[in-house]
């Protein structure tokens, strides 16, 4: 599980308005926007990155423990997942 | 493949949105041009084919690449091509306000769009060196407040399609308001004087006050909303939120259709965000007068200029954003 590695799909344009991310989402008229930790995972996802890489990259930002961002940022990656907005590999 | 019937006494040239326009169709809302050279845009009349259906798109459009068109019933077919050149297919008898209310609106609108603005449903004023922009559903009392504006002195660049260039500059458009006839009555106009838009329509064209004008860098965005709430009152709007409304206030925003153009457009949105600050008017479902619109807008804006003139330049003190997408 700790080994499979998470992409965002990189047909999908995002911009930054006020700090926040507004991005294209695969259906016609379909946006979303990524605030905070949202948008800087967005950010970390140009990459291929695992969960736990994510985890490590967000404890430091945020100065919290991997322990404490883990299930979040899991949860996050489902969502996007869902709405195909990043691939796994 | 206009340019042989240039020599052709027919065709009549106007200008518009900072455009050459050459026309069969004459556009009398429209100040002539000029010279007998290179024009931006031709429109002529041409035999059209229906849309094809799986492209159709809501409101009659259809998108396939730098091609928009639209079918109105009753009136007849239109197609933006490329941004250079409007075919118009009327049915036979059609009147001819007819035929021009849709080509002066969307099929204008969709040759700017194709042109590379960001084409908002709205009208705009001059404040200073910059303009405001107010955006509104049909319906919402944009062109009354427009023509409050006019009422009270301010040149108005353009009655409902306010093309916006990639400089973030809004471009005048006619000078000409469209109003129905009891708004045109409670700000005092006589209608019987004025040229209806539409043969069948009490809406009437009333033209503006302003001469000539140069686009303008467009710094104030107001979208006309309701609420249930007593005041009238503005509040801002930031990032998604700006978007998701300037969106919404895109003019005939079902041809930004496919992903090369909703890239487009999302960048400009995004760039005008960057430059004018965008505000929703609340305004309570009853009672809401152009005046009192007027006023809280004009106060709002005077509010912003002493802030930033007293400071010279808007704040620019956020760090580069590192998230333009390369892909």
């Amino acid at each position: 599980m700790t080994d499979v590695t998470y992409i965002r799909r990189p047909d999908l344009r995002a911009v930054e308005m006020d700090g926040e991310l507004v991005m294209m989402g695969q259906e016609q008229g379909e946006y979303y926007s990524l605030r905070d930790v949202a948008a800087s995972l967005w950010q970390h996802l140009a990459e291929p990155r695992t969960l736990d890489e994510l985890a490590v990259l967000v404890a430091q930002e945020y100065a919290i423990t991997t322990d404490q961002c883990r299930a979040d940022i899991a949860a996050f990656l489902e969502e996007l997942l869902g709405k195909d907005l990043v691939r796994t590999a | 493949m206009q340019q042989g019937d240039d020599a052709d006494r027919s065709v009549l040239r106007y200008s518009c949105y900072g455009l050459t326009i050459a026309s069969e169709i004459p556009l009398p809302d429209l100040a002539p041009a000029d010279g007998d050279g290179h024009a931006d845009v031709t429109i002529r009349y041409g035999d059209l084919e229906p849309g094809d259906p799986v492209l159709m798109l809501p409101n009659g459009l259809w998108r396939s690449g730098d091609i928009c068109g639209i079918d109105v019933p009753d009136v007849g077919r239109y197609e933006a091509r490329g941004g250079t050149e409007i075919v118009v297919d009327p049915l036979p008898g059609v009147d001819e306000r007819n035929v021009r209310l849709y080509l002066m609106g969307t099929a204008i609108g969709a040759t700017m769009m194709l042109r590379g603005a960001l084409v908002l449903h709205g009208n705009s004023f001059r404040i200073g060196d910059a303009c405001a922009v107010v955006l509104g559903h049909s319906g919402s009392g944009k062109s009354t407040l427009a023509a409050e504006f006019d009422r009270r002195g301010f040149d108005v660049l353009s009655d409902d399609v306010v093309p916006v260039d990639g400089d973030g500059f809004a471009l005048p458009g006619y000078p000409r308001i469209k109003l129905w006839d009891d708004a045109l009555d409670r700000l005092g106009h006589d209608s019987d004087a004025l040229e209806r838009v539409h043969a069948e329509v009490d809406k009437f064209h009333l033209p503006l006050r302003r001469g000539d004008l140069s686009p303008l860098p467009l710094r104030w965005v107001y979208v006309l909303e309701r609420h249930h709430g007593a005041d009238l009152t503005v509040e801002p709007a930031q990032g998604a939120v700006s978007f998701s409304l300037l969106h919404e206030h895109t003019y005939r925003n079902e041809l930004v259709h496919g992903p090369a153009a909703a890239a487009a457009h999302l960048q400009q949105c995004a760039a005008l965000v960057d430059r004018a600050r965008v505000r929703r008017v609340l305004r309570p479902a009853e009672t809401m007068t152009a005046e009192a619109t007027a006023d809280v807008i004009l106060a709002d804006i005077a509010a912003d200029r002493s802030r930033t003139v007293s400071r010279d330049e808007p704040p620019t003190n956020e760090p580069p954003s590192p998230t333009q997408e390369s892909a």
